[in-house]
């Protein structure tokens, strides 16, 4: 079902507004003979049906407030993964550039091509939901530079487990990115939101209008409804899909401080 | 509780089997019902609006119940996906700090930790997937744990890359605890019990309602069971964050042997170049 996510998101709001429009009209028009003559609905029968319907919409509601919800809380957890990676990455890169050179400079050169790597290549695979890991040579790399360092005084060793303790943390900030990478709604929340709004639309059915077009109207009107909030649910989810998803912003805005002020 | 067999059932079926024997009890209790209230409580369709007050009430407290169970179980849900990702993040790091460390104590580190890590996919998780704890973890940790303390602290630079390691391990050692601890997470028995009688208690009520036709009433009925039996579905696998269709994968751990993996392939090239650069850096010097 990716695909959603490569179509603009205009796009994907019109067609799923669409569907929900072409199925629950569709499945008015083919059913209304049917009910209205093997079960004579009345204005009188209105009452009872409209207690039902406040009782599913009532539950159905909650459930899609729900999952709402919880799309934006993963897409707001993997955003601020994002932003505590690129903050972590900040403080090594000040913290290396305490080394004497040509120390500082190398260190600042791989923190570089580290996050160049992560906005060209890691980024546009992580919307495509793959994991990529070709950063993290770059991370051994760094790695590797300050344990060769020496330390000769009593500072530059201090500094030395700060920038240790730092390297850590953009380690695991990063590990946290990727683990979030395929975040999305399980599969079941998907089944109940889809089949909870086929059976309210099709509650709606049972409604009786003495003129049909008001029928036709307030049963497209709900399922217009309906769809935008499926809609909304579809385009939040997977927060590193589509166009409403977590930009590498950050990282090239990093990137540009650091070139600002070397 | 040993309804926990549920969680062994293939996703589709044990959905189809809850909307069965929602739809079942409800369609059921309606046409053993029927002709009984008809009869005693002369329902008719001017009483409907008194019946829609009082099904309104139930059916939108009820929601909200439904709600707030479906909220806290998704907690947990996540709160224990955190834990994993938490784990998984200590132990990268932790196999990077070692790296630090003299041949062979490395390599040897190395392999206890990937050990680790296959024993918590092979083993661990599928026990968790029935609830049980294994415990086999802790040998592996703590064998580590000995061959982190095991360095000459006279070398400043030793001394600093294993504060750093040790400080990991410890998060390791926290994110361990802490998953282990979520693995019987899951709602209370008496709100299971709550769930299932306010469902019943709904369905009762709409039992009250007046069709001049049956048959509408049966398909009501069906409808307003159909969606209960999903919302206690969903509920279900939701709950119990290392159960059932909606729980917590392995997926981080493999993924973290897959960068081993393909660091050690990639490796040979990027540290004979870390070396050749370390090597002119401290020349210039």
């Amino acid at each position: 079902m990716y695909w959603i996510y490569d179509i603009p998101t205009w796009l994907l709001g019109v067609l799923t507004v669409a569907v929900f429009l072409f199925f629950s009209l569709g499945g008015l028009l083919l059913s209304h003979g049917i009910i209205r003559g093997r079960l004579m609905l009345s204005n009188e029968t209105n009452n009872a049906v409209c207690g039902y319907i406040g009782g599913i919409g009532a539950v159905l509601g909650l459930l899609l407030g729900f999952v709402a919800v919880a799309t934006w809380q993963a897409f707001n957890n993997a955003a601020s993964l994002a932003t505590r990676e690129a903050a972590e990455v900040g403080s090594l890169y000040l913290d290396v550039s305490s080394y004497p050179q040509p120390y500082a400079k190398n260190m600042q050169e791989i923190l570089k091509t580290y996050l160049t790597t992560v906005i060209d290549t890691e980024w546009p695979a992580q919307m495509r939901g793959q994991v990529a890991h070709d950063a993290m040579q770059h991370l051994h790399r760094l790695h590797h530079e300050i344990f060769t360092f020496e330390p000769q005084t009593i500072n530059q060793q201090v500094l030395q487990a700060e920038v240790f303790h730092a390297l850590n943390n953009v380690l695991s900030a990063r590990r946290m990115r990727l683990d979030a990478v395929d975040d999305g709604l399980p599969a079941p929340l998907w089944y109940v939101v889809l089949i909870g709004s086929v059976v309210s639309i099709a509650t709606t059915y049972f409604f009786h209008f003495p003129n049909f077009k008001v029928h036709v109207i307030l049963t497209g009107k709900f399922a217009l409804f309906t769809g935008i909030m499926v809609f909304l649910i579809a385009a939040v989810d997977n927060p590193f899909r589509g166009e409403v998803s977590i930009s590498p912003d950050l990282y090239r805005m990093m990137l540009a401080s650091w070139s600002a002020n070397p | 509780m040993t309804i926990y067999w549920i969680y062994d059932l293939p996703v589709w079926l044990f959905g189809l089997t809850t909307v069965a024997v929602f739809v079942a009890l409800s369609v059921g209790g309606l046409l053993l019902s029927h002709d009984y209230i008809k009869k005693k409580f002369n329902t008719s369709e001017s009483m409907n609006e008194a019946v829609s007050g009082y099904f309104g009430g139930i059916t939108s407290l009820y929601g909200l119940l439904l709600g707030l169970v479906i909220v806290a179980s998704w907690q947990y849900y996540d709160n224990a996906s955190r834990l994993v990702s938490r784990e998984e993040a200590a132990i990268g790091a932790l196999y990077v700090d070692v790296s630090s460390y003299a041949e062979p104590q490395r390599t040897q580190m190395r392999e206890i930790i990937k050990s680790y890590v296959n024993y918590v996919i092979n083993d661990e998780w599928p026990a968790q997937a029935h609830g049980e704890l294994l415990y086999g973890g802790r040998k592996f940790l703590i064998d580590l744990q000995q061959s982190l303390l095991d360095v000459d602290l006279a070398d400043s630079r030793k001394q600093l890359i294993m504060s750093e390691a040790m400080q990991t391990y410890n998060k390791l050692i926290e994110a361990h605890r802490m998953r282990l601890d979520a693995i019987d997470d899951g709602l209370p028995v008496v709100l299971w019990v709550v769930v299932i009688s306010g469902a019943a208690l709904s369905v009762l009520i709409s039992y009250f309602y007046h069709f001049t036709h049956f048959r509408s009433h049966l398909l009501m009925t069906t409808a307003l069971a159909t969606l209960a039996g999903l919302m206690v579905f969903l509920a279900a696998s939701v709950d119990n964050p290392f159960r059932g269709a909606v729980s917590v994968s392995p997926e981080a751990y493999y993924r973290l042997l897959e960068t081993w993996e393909s660091d050690s392939a990639s490796k040979a090239d990027s540290a004979d170049e870390a070396q050749r650069s370390a090597g002119a850096s401290i020349a210039d010097h």
